[in-house]
């Protein structure tokens, strides 16, 4: 009798413990994907040209070269 | 033996006291929160599909944002709450206080938030406020394909729907099928775990991979923003595709919007003009209709044309847009000084039925079957309600009423062989660990691969000995045609308004791209020649550079 009735509370705790645990991973694993997706979005950021763009007019690097070789063959034919 | 029937007594009582409770709890007064609370069943949203450019760089992904709420019952000092939030949201005090109704248990504030507001909302500590997860678009490029991509937005019903472009398209694709999740929770929300615990896992959208290669993207966009500018034009739409698939390599409209912001914007910036309006191609039409002349053998490149002055046509006085005539003229020099009389010659020699016939061959009158919402099919009429002027008119361009995407559709047609192509901005479906391509689909052949060769040599020395001479990028053999088209308004056409426009494609013995360049209302010339044409050059000089084209001649 004492045994049933252990084991029935351990089973009672046992099952709060891991209802704990379900909620406590599903907040990590919500918490984690939401970090993802920020890390998603900053990456995507820093590799945009938009990005590209907006630094290179902060370095007050505007003048975009155009090969010169289109417009004068000989030199892409070193003539 | 006393004390065995106390015990007896006593759970006998005990039960059927909790049997009374239950009995009452069930029948007479049910408290559906709390079964609520017991039993939850939760609706798991899919992800939006991304986006993704030819080289899997993101036009479009999904970013965290929150629902803002409040929970009026809980909040101590409303007045308080409503001055900090003000500033933090940028919303007035006033339209604050008014949403905190103490009736309620629950308002919606505002949606959409993004995380580093949260942040800021967070650290002010408030009691009676939460927030809510959700996804929004992010769009790391901005607006760079607008009109392309659509936006997300919502139905009646609160639920994310795309509209226009790719969007509105593939939204069923990119929605994903929602999960769901069934569990037994105890009176403090923790899931009972010998209770029921069932989950369909959420089936995310599906990721759509384009054949829009962003740098390409970055090119156009840049130079018609430019050409805009320099030549006071009111709308201009650019398209590049590689005529031997007709995947689109590019497709840039201006005025556009800002996708993120799009609820900022009239519906008339939604509409994407290169496939929803309908224009009078004007002289970039003439090479089809030369084309079908050469495929059914009616002239030949060097055949003669006594181009002695204007033509008369019914009660209508046809000229050349200079009035200038040469005489003996071949057909391909009708095509280099874009003879609208030589053209009508053309017409002539290929005959009404014939030249209808080409029309809807080349796809006119219906939609090309790109994949982007809001299609229209330009506008052929019907051929009993012709005149002899019209078949005239429409072998320069006029009297006909097409869309740049059928236009950029049915020209490459007479580069890439002869095969008319449907157009696709999409390469690729992925799903988890499956991928769909999307094959080019030939619809039909127009002309042979001989005539195709043909006219793109007649529209190669278009572009050396047209009437314009142009800052070509040198070494490459080039074709194209331009265009200028009056507006017609209210029965006649305007010549203050033009649409000018160019088409060419490079190089011309085996094209990498075709690239069709249209203005609408260019102020500082109406010609396609002196707009439309250089914005073109100016394109193809950093495509070349950028997929390496060696020089051909």
């Amino acid at each position: 009798m004492p045994m049933l009735i252990f084991i029935n509370m351990f089973i009672f705790v046992s099952g709060i413990v891991l209802g704990n645990q379900i909620t406590h991973f599903e907040l990590e694993t919500k918490k984690i994907h939401e970090q993802n997706v920020e890390l998603g979005k900053q990456t995507s950021h820093i590799d945009s040209l938009e990005n590209a763009a907006s630094v290179a007019a902060s370095l007050d690097f505007v003048k975009r070269s155009t090969p010169i070789v289109l417009d004068n063959l000989r030199y892409a034919l070193n003539r | 033996m006393i004390r065995v029937k106390f015990l007896f007594l006593f759970f006998l009582l005990f039960f059927i006291a909790i049997a009374v409770k239950l009995f009452y709890l069930q029948l007479f007064r049910p408290v559906t929160s709390l079964l609520d609370n017991y039993l939850k069943t939760k609706k798991i949203s899919p992800e939006r599909g991304n986006i993704l450019d030819h080289n899997g760089k993101p036009l479009v992904l999904n970013q965290n944002s929150y629902l803002l709420y409040f929970e009026p019952k809980k909040m101590k000092d409303p007045k308080d709450i409503s001055v900090k939030l003000s500033r933090v949201l940028q919303i007035s005090e006033a339209s604050l206080e008014a949403k905190i109704d103490s009736t309620k248990v629950w308002v919606s504030v505002k949606s959409g938030i993004e995380e580093d507001i949260k942040k800021a909302v967070d650290s002010l500590h408030l009691d009676g406020i939460g927030f809510q997860y959700e996804m929004k678009r992010y769009y790391p490029e901005a607006s760079l394909s607008a009109h392309l991509v659509g936006f997300v937005g919502k139905n009646t019903g609160g639920e994310n729907v795309g509209y226009f472009g790719l969007e509105g398209f593939y939204d069923k694709d990119l929605n994903g099928l929602p999960g769901l999740l069934e569990t037994e929770r105890d009176l403090a929300g923790r899931p009972i775990f010998i209770g029921t615990q069932e989950r369909v896992n959420a089936e995310n959208g599906r990721d759509l991979q384009l054949s829009i290669d962003k740098t390409v993207q970055e090119i156009i966009k840049r130079k018609l923003q430019q050409g805009l500018e320099s030549y006071k034009a009111k709308q201009g739409c650019i398209i590049t595709a590689d005529p031997y698939t007709m995947r689109i390599l590019g497709f840039a409209c201006l005025p556009d919007y800002d996708n993120s912001q799009y609820y900022q914007f009239s519906e008339e910036y939604f509409k994407n003009p290169a496939i929803s309006e309908a224009y009078e191609p004007g002289s970039i039409f003439k090479p089809l209709i030369m084309a079908a002349a050469l495929e059914e053998k009616k002239v030949k490149p060097d055949d003669l044309y006594n181009e002695e002055g204007p033509v008369k046509v019914g009660e209508y006085n046809i000229r050349t847009w200079n009035d200038k005539y040469e005489g003996k003229i071949t057909m391909t020099r009708i095509l280099e000084k874009s003879s609208n009389v030589g053209m009508v010659y053309v017409g002539e020699k290929l005959g009404n039925d014939t030249i209808y016939s080409y029309l809807q061959k080349y796809g006119f009158g219906e939609i090309t079957g790109v994949d982007l919402q809001g299609e229209t099919t330009g506008y052929l009429r019907p051929k009993n309600s012709w005149y002899p002027i019209d078949f005239s008119t429409v072998t320069f361009g006029q009297g006909i009423a097409v869309t740049p995407i059928q236009m950029i559709r049915a020209f490459s047609s007479l580069i890439n062989g002869g095969k008319l192509i449907r157009p696709t901005v999409v390469e690729k479906i992925i799903s988890s660990g499956n991928e769909r391509e999307i094959k080019p689909k030939v619809e039909r052949m127009i002309i042979h691969e001989k005539t195709s060769d043909i006219i793109k040599k007649m529209l190669v020395s278009t572009v050396e000995n047209g009437e314009y001479k142009w800052a070509r990028p040198k070494g490459y053999t080039i074709g194209g045609k331009t265009g200028t088209a009056q507006i017609p308004i209210q029965g006649h056409y305007d010549p203050s308004k033009t649409i000018a426009s160019f088409i060419g494609f490079l190089p011309a013995e085996n094209p990498k791209f075709i690239t069709l360049v249209i203005l609408r209302e260019p102020q500082s010339s109406p010609w396609g020649s002196e707009t439309a044409a250089p914005i073109f050059f100016d394109i193809a000089k950093e495509l070349i550079v950028y997929y390496n084209i060696t020089p051909d001649q």
